[in-house]
């Protein structure tokens, strides 16, 4: 194996996925003779903590640790200067996009609740009844009532 | 009128056919519908008749809702559903852009507007708008369900097929990226 196919499986590697302990033997030593592909481990490792990091920073600010991983990101915030910065950088963010949204639902001008509520046939049980044909009815009934007292009296 | 009452609070009520409170539930809830729908669709072609879709599969089904406190996300899985079901059908139109379509991509600024008073946006708004709307839809649909929803990162890997470490990693890496592309804003 050459030094580019190894560095191809340093990820797995790293992550016990390889499933073939012969493999893993055989990197294990070429990493032991090979300082280019030892440093790109390193690398990779250093990287791969880094994700994990900003990851548990991200997850802090959502509440979403278990209380002795949040209690361990709180520490490394007041301890460490990177911790904090990501901290920081990571919680505006988040509140950036929280507050966008919350203005852009709040422009939201348009109101379905009548015209769904008259699609399920509902619009009676939530408003009440509609009074306008009674009240058509009525003007109705006087308008007559009127003609023909006014064909009665004047005799037209 | 009895108003300013929990979500849950609505949804019992509701349950109960109170119909004041079943009105007062989907006016609460449209608009987070209709942004959620928006934000996942990139551009507000069919909004509206997804956002009504989405409300009256909310009131039709509403009593098999087993647990008021799950309102939110089971809500979120109806819309979710609108949602890709739109892709579906978008696909079989050849007429159609696709979904990651650049041109169509950038049309989105000026296509908002018809519910959304245009004037309320400033310069810092408009470029928050276009970074989210450039985010690959995996990071684009958690950004939504985390910020816009604020939904738990289990109902999250729940709705979106995935578990809770996928959940974390995208959260973070869409945070990131947002982040740096907005960074003269933050
Ligand atoms: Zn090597």
């Amino acid at each position: 194996m050459n030094c580019e196919q190894i560095k191809k499986l340093l990820y797995f590697y790293i992550y016990d996925e390889l499933n073939n302990p012969e493999l893993d033997e055989y990197i294990s030593l070429h990493l032991e003779e090979c300082d280019e592909c030892y440093e790109f481990y390193e690398d990779l490792i250093d990287e791969i903590q880094e994700n994990k990091n900003i990851e548990s920073i991200s997850a802090y600010i959502d509440n979403e640790l278990s209380s002795k991983d949040s209690i361990q990101v709180k520490k490394n915030i007041i301890s460490n200067k990177n911790f904090r910065e990501e901290f920081e950088k990571l919680s505006e963010v988040s509140s950036l996009i929280k507050n966008f949204f919350s203005k852009q639902e709040y422009n939201v001008k348009n109101d379905y609740s009548k015209l769904i509520f008259r699609k399920l046939d509902l619009a009676e049980k939530v408003y009440g009844k509609s009074l306008f044909p009674e009240i058509v009815a009525i003007f109705v009934v006087i308008f007559i009532g009127l003609f023909i007292a006014t064909v009665a009296i004047f005799g037209i | 009128m009895q108003t300013y009452k929990s979500v849950e609070q609505l949804v019992v009520n509701a349950q109960k056919n109170d119909y004041k409170a079943l009105e007062e539930l989907v006016k609460k809830v449209q608009r987070k519908v209709y942004t959620t729908l928006l934000y996942l669709n990139k551009s507000e072609d069919n909004i509206s008749d997804m956002t009504q879709e989405a409300l009256i599969k909310m009131v039709k089904s509403l009593s098999s809702l087993k647990s008021p406190k799950a309102f939110n996300s089971w809500l979120n899985h109806i819309v979710m559903n609108i949602f890709y079901d739109s892709i579906r059908k978008k696909q079989h139109k050849p007429e159609m852009y696709s979904i990651e379509d650049d041109d169509r991509f950038h049309q989105i600024p000026d296509k908002f507007g018809l519910p959304i008073d245009k004037a309320i946006y400033s310069e810092a708004d408009k470029k928050i708008q276009k970074e989210i709307l450039n985010l690959p839809e995996h990071f684009r649909v958690v950004i939504i369900m985390r910020e816009l929803q604020g939904l738990s990162y289990e109902e999250i890997a729940n709705a979106t097929n995935t578990n809770l470490n996928t959940v974390k990693s995208r959260i973070a890496r869409a945070r990131e990226k947002l982040q740096i592309s907005l960074k003269n804003y933050i």
